[in-house]
């Protein structure tokens, strides 16, 4: 099934969702602020396609989870959906200015050191890493004035490459200092928000991404390792959660040797190693083996050299000289040509985990995933976990009953 | 020993032979000295760094080339770093791997701007990324 693509032009840096909201990084040095639901509810679509959209842009959680089991499980209701999604994804649209300024929530200077290298909303705080160390701003509406504070305020100066956020703490890929948490605890409760930062691993760290509660550390030098803290504490009794490290693991010994850049999120770690991926899965609830190794894939559409992967729960990326391939759960790989000034994935995210995000020179493109409602969530090869909607309503993870 | 005299101050390069000999684990440069003098003159031209280091591009049809290859002699790359030595101060250089070492967002935001590199390029220099031309 081929993504849902929309496509605003303009010459951005990077690109944030939250709650309803797009955030544009200009490369002007300006930030602006959309009602996303709303842009999404001015596109001039059929009736029988809203859904599709609904679901493709803002609502990723809809159709995923145990309601649908029994629903998706007829045939002539499955293909009836994708079909919907497959004839929107035959639809061009491209956002006009006019939409834009119908849409837009604020337009301000970037309160944040730029360029910056990467950045995610968190508990409603933005934060922004790169030369200038560690910043974050409040996005909360109503809160501020602007739709992110003008007011910025800087919790760390190590420069730093890459950030993630889970279990209240960001891990931040800080190169040759090694990974790295700040505790955000108290960030917005408390008037004492400094944090507590400490250092994990001091390898050298090019990317990081949550892993439940542990952290996976990406290296061009020394292959990507694997932080791997015991959790302490319950979703399901409502015990405050303790992370302790226990040990960290190179890449080598995840995957029994192999040389190459590897990356993880969630419950799969990746290994690219001369065009290939060898993957395995990580079930840090089991008393057992926490890591299997489960595939090694050949990759047919590997388009020179590689330079950084990405976990989503539709698939996997991978970033090429000059081209993003995705591997989906399901299907075909899709090629995406042209080289990319930014991408990201929201695999964390409830309402948004079916987006890629991508950034050329003129344009930002939305592209959204829809193959992976229907597939097996233990079995998939490629992507992580969904977040699904009903999960919400336990105590427990959305993604741990999956895994546990 | 060649000099590069701008807003009236006069800037005295001295070529590095390590970086022309095969020295090991010294990156080469692999373009003319003249070229490497007129890589200098823009960086300090352009205000491309600033104390202790100048950064500098080879751009012969306007966009940027290779220039050299990394400390293992094999790995092509795009950026030279100038430092000063001695006093009073005489100006060498080297061809610099990016993930060894990379501009200050000031230079970068200045790139960004004056269209010196493309985004995307900019984009990988900053995250340490391997970055091809």
């Amino acid at each position: 099934m081929q993504p849902v693509t929309l496509v605003i032009p303009g010459q951005f840096w990077d690109s944030q969702i939250y709650r309803g909201r797009l955030y544009l990084f200009g490369r002007d040095g300006s930030i602006r602020t959309l009602d996303w639901d709303r842009l999404i509810g001015t596109l001039v679509l059929p009736a029988r396609l809203r859904l599709a959209a609904e679901c493709a842009f803002c609502r990723s959680d809809y159709l995923y989870g145990s309601n649908w089991t029994l629903f998706f499980s007829d045939p002539e209701i499955k293909e009836l959906v994708t079909s919907k999604f497959e004839t929107l994804a035959k639809k061009k649209i491209i956002i006009s200015e006019a939409q834009l300024q119908q849409c837009e929530r604020g337009r301000q200077d970037n309160p944040f050191s730029f360029p910056h290298t990467d950045s995610l909303i968190y508990w409603r705080n933005m934060f922004v890493v790169g030369d200038e160390g560690v910043w974050r701003a409040t996005c909360d509406p109503g809160r501020t004035r602007h739709p992110v504070s003008s007011r910025p305020r800087r919790h760390w100066d190590c420069p730093t490459i890459s950030v993630a956020a889970a279990y209240r703490s960001l891990a931040l890929a800080a190169g040759p200092e090694g990974l790295w948490e700040l505790d955000v605890h108290h960030f917005g409760l408390s008037s004492d928000d400094s944090g507590t930062l400490s250092r994990v691993a001091d390898r050298g760290c090019d990317a990081c991404e949550f892993m439940f509660h542990s952290v996976y550390g990406s290296s061009y030098e020394g292959g990507g390792f694997l932080a791997e803290f015991e959790r302490e504490g319950s979703w399901a009794t409502g015990e405050p959660i303790q992370r302790t490290l226990s040990r960290v693991l190179s890449g080598r010994e995840i995957f029994g040797g192999g040389e190459g850049y590897s990356w993880g999120t969630r419950d799969k770690i990746y290994l690219a190693h001369r065009g290939s991926v060898r993957i395995a899965r990580y079930r840090p609830f089991r008393d057992d083996d926490h890591i299997e190794i489960i595939g090694d894939i050949r990759i047919q559409e590997w388009k020179g050299d590689f330079v950084s992967g990405g976990v989503a729960t539709f698939g996997a990326i991978l970033e090429y000289d000059n081209a993003i391939v995705v591997i989906p759960s399901e299907g075909s790989p899709v090629t995406l040509r042209g080289e990319p000034v930014r991408w990201r994935v929201f695999p964390g995210s409830r309402h948004y985990q079916n987006h890629l995000h991508t950034i050329y020179n003129d344009e930002l493109r939305v592209q959204s995933f829809n193959q992976d409602y229907f597939v097996d969530q233990r079995a998939k090869l490629f992507g992580t976990g969904a977040v699904f909607a009903n999960e919400f309503n336990t105590r427990r993870h959305p993604t741990e009953s999956l895994f546990g | 020993m060649p000099d590069v005299t701008i807003d009236d101050v006069t800037y005295v390069y001295q070529p590095n032979p390590q970086h022309r000999n095969r020295a090991p684990r010294k990156s080469q440069w692999q373009i003319t000295s003249p070229e490497e003098l007129i890589v200098f003159g823009t960086a300090i031209e352009e205000k491309w760094g600033g104390s202790p280091y100048y950064w500098g591009l080879h751009r012969p049809a306007g966009g940027p080339a290779y220039l050299g290859v990394d400390r293992d002699h094999r790995t092509r790359v795009f950026l030279a770093r100038f430092e000063a030595c001695a006093t009073p101060a005489v100006w060498h250089g080297y061809p610099v791997n990016h993930r060894d070492g990379r501009p200050s967002s000031d230079v970068l935001r200045k790139w960004l701007k004056d269209g010196i590199l493309p985004p995307a390029k900019i984009a990988k220099i900053q995250a340490r990324k391997p970055c091809n031309l």
